[in-house]
């Protein structure tokens, strides 16, 4: 049991003001990013940050303690997310969109410089944001959460095997975008 | 993908290795698989691992502002659940509304043959009877939201970033101001209007406009109710774009896109995109074109799209500068600071136009007064562009020529120099600390590191190949068989790409796949050599 999370989300649920602020703060970078991952083609991606932490807030009421409060607030972010974008329609948008990557970063595990990773974070942001949604659900919770494939189907409430396949796609996926430059000829080096 | 690569992304799913046998698979064919190594490299870069969380970090006003948000609107919609059922105000209307539905789907059309028949009367609507809506509870006060002023143009002393509570009366007098209220419905009010928003409730904007000119922007979707009064009626929004312009005699009303709801002595009429409503004139009239055409441009004109971080996409199509950096009239992807920028751009003449934009967090940031063209001769002109080497251009504010303490500061300290410029990209500055360590530590192993990074530098974002490509070849010659060969070799092949010596870039990128020709970047080499190649005659 998170003993120093379920204090700070049981005082958050009772409405104490700093304790609200403490936990917005705390969570909204990880928010953020999550948000980037699964909607980074969405304008609105700071209008579903903020309602995915009102949603976080709205649920303190429902925190058991038995994750950290990082997990539990993911879940409830993957869970809004996916609800805005189906919402949205943005699935068409994603048919019909530009989807330039906007640095061409190098692929490599080793680079260090927090300016290169940023840019991998982007590129990468903007390529998980050409897979169709399932796929892109699936991805961000196995490789930015670390969900188990399990932990998935529990969460997406699918088949373990159509998660595994899910993912099995989306990698074959990536492979191909991560190996080919993102203009065709400039940056063929 | 390969079988071995598929058993390889298994054990992956799988959680890690089951055995000795399986953990001895995965090491060997991570390290000759070059692919696997590039997505395991991409994929870890987007892990969200404990402490690492902010992959996307808001500057603290952003991220301050962000948390008031949440925090309010939280607040609100806490208040709203603990309230007994809150009716719509429209709900009143429902039945009226219901009654005219006939009249109110035809109204457009009644517009359009008001073009070339006689004066029509605008169609009328019996309102309900009073008896017969559905009794209301007065619901509980919500805590009233702020207007924020996101624009100013012209001379004011309200500055962007004021915030103003309902009730207060506004006058523009000589400045445009642009507003947003709950972050999503956007005012601009030209010099002389006067008007007060009445009421500023989550969801229920309303205003009064008792003269002078505002265009409303509601984005369609959100649920918000927003109503202009005027002395000659009510307009209330269906999720659109339009114009009000309130005199004495009349109030002139032009829809740019959706459709607004117009309520005046008794009757509703419904207004589509591309008309105009004339209320206290005899009768209604339409927009011509070039009307519609200029409050389409007042309403969509240039926008700065920002992502949050600062990072942002300007769709220019004529020179244009933002804080006196020449940005060219290609679209580009810029870094600016959150706040105010002054913008020029040239206009069809060649005449600079300035203009500020407040940029916002997030939120689309406005470009706005473009009609003041007057360029004095003391005025500096915007910068030549000039040729760019990346898409990526920042503009933050780089001091110039920064002294650098190069006699007692160590290899690493200058590495450590070049590697934080090179963060902020400060491109010049990196080049700097690099020259520094060359000079000044020649014989350690930094230098010759640095005399790689430099050339790297000189030729993807400094725009010298020539200089880069030497700086290369003296990495080469000085380590033939270093660590980063194949690095430099590739850096030359970019210097000749940028040179247009195709014949030399074919020489080196066949050089480059005879030596390494499982390297990663092998395929794109090859994929670059096909098209530089000439076809083989038949």
């Amino acid at each position: 049991v998170h003993e120093g999370d379920s204090t700070l989300v049981a005082a958050a649920a009772r409405g104490d003001e700093q304790a609200r602020r403490e936990l917005v703060n705390r969570l909204l970078g990880r928010v953020r990013s999550t948000v980037m991952y699964l909607a980074s083609r969405s304008p609105d991606v700071d209008d579903m940050t903020q309602r995915s932490l009102i949603e976080v807030l709205g649920a303190c009421g429902t925190y058991r303690g038995e994750s950290t409060v990082e997990a539990w607030a993911d879940r409830i972010t993957t869970r809004t997310v996916m609800r805005l974008i189906k919402r949205s329609r943005l699935s068409e948008a994603r048919e019909q969109g530009v989807d330039e990557v906007p640095e061409y970063p190098e692929w490599s595990r080793d680079i260090q410089n927090p300016a290169e990773v940023s840019d991998q974070r982007r590129a990468m942001a903007t390529l998980l944001a050409r897979l169709p949604e399932e796929r892109r659900e699936a991805m961000v919770l196995k490789h930015v959460h670390g969900y188990s494939v399990e932990e998935i189907a529990a969460a997406t409430q699918t088949k373990v095997n159509t998660v595994r396949d899910r993912l099995r796609v989306a990698r074959a996926e990536l492979r191909t975008w991560l190996n080919e430059a993102p203009d065709g000829g400039d940056r063929e080096t | 993908v390969k079988p071995e690569c598929e058993r390889y992304e298994a054990i992956v799913d799988a959680g890690g290795p089951a055995d000795q046998s399986a953990a001895d698979f995965a090491t060997t064919h991570l390290a000759g698989c070059p692919e696997c190594r590039v997505l395991e490299g991409a994929l870890a870069a987007v892990a969200l691992r404990a402490g690492d969380a902010d992959h996307f970090p808001l500057d603290e006003l952003a991220r301050r502002r962000t948390v008031d948000a949440v925090l309010r609107e939280a607040r609100e919609l806490q208040v709203e659940q603990q309230q007994p059922t809150r009716p719509r105000r429209w709900a009143t209307l429902a039945l009226a509304v219901a009654a005219g539905l006939a009249l109110i789907i035809g109204a457009p059309l009644l517009l359009r043959q008001s073009q070339t028949q006689a004066p029509t009367p605008a169609p009328a609507i019996a309102s309900a009877p009073k008896s017969d809506a559905p009794k209301v509870t007065p619901p509980a006060p919500v805590a009233p939201m702020l207007a924020q002023v996101r624009l100013v143009a012209g001379r004011d002393e309200r500055s962007p970033g004021l915030e103003i509570a309902e009730g207060t009366p506004i006058q523009t007098r000589a400045a445009t101001l642009g507003l947003t209220v709950t972050d999503h419905a956007w005012v601009r009010a030209l010099p002389g209007a006067e008007f007060t928003f009445l009421s500023l409730r989550r969801n229920e904007i309303s205003i009064e406009l008792r003269s002078g000119h505002l265009d409303v922007q509601v984005p369609r979707g959100r649920g918000i109710d927003l109503q202009v009064r005027t002395p000659h009626g009510l307009v209330k929004v269906i999720g659109t774009a339009f114009s009000l312009n309130a005199t004495r005699a009349k109030t002139r009303l032009a829809v740019a896109e959706g459709t607004v709801l117009v309520e005046a002595g008794g009757r509703q009429v419904r207004v589509s995109s591309g008309f105009a409503l004339a209320l206290g004139a005899a009768r209604p009239s339409t927009v011509s074109k070039s009307e519609l055409a200029s409050l389409k441009e007042s309403l969509a004109q240039e926008k700065l799209v920002g992502d949050g971080s600062g990072r942002l996409s300007v769709t220019a199509g004529r020179q244009l500068s933002i804080d006196s950096v020449g940005l060219g009239s290609a679209p580009v992807k810029l870094m600016v600071s959150m706040g105010a920028h002054s913008v020029t751009r040239l206009d069809g003449r060649g005449r600079p136009q300035r203009s500020t934009a407040e940029v916002v967090s997030g939120r689309e940031s406005v470009v706005s007064d473009r009609t003041k063209t007057v360029a004095r001769a003391d005025e500096p002109q915007p910068a030549d562009p000039g040729p760019r080497a990346s898409p990526s251009i920042s503009i933050t504010p780089v001091p110039v020529d920064p002294p650098l303490q190069t006699a007692t500061e160590s290899a690493e300290q200058l590495l450590q120099q070049a590697q934080k410029a090179r963060t902020q990209r400060d491109w010049p500055g990196a080049a700097r600390a690099y020259s520094a360590i060359i000079e000044h530590h020649e014989m350690s192993a930094a230098a010759e590191v640095a005399r790689l990074s430099l050339g790297q530098l000189k030729v993807d974002q400094l725009g010298e190949p020539n200089q880069g490509h030497a700086l290369c070849a003296t990495y080469i010659e000085r380590n033939p068989s270093g660590a980063l060969v194949a690095e430099a070799e590739l850096c030359q092949i970019r210097a000749f790409a940028s040179l247009g010596e195709h014949a030399n870039e074919l020489r080196a990128i066949d050089s480059f796949l005879s030596r390494w020709p499982t390297d990663f970047n092998a395929a794109r080499l090859a994929r670059r050599k096909a098209v530089l190649q000439p076809p083989s005659p038949q």
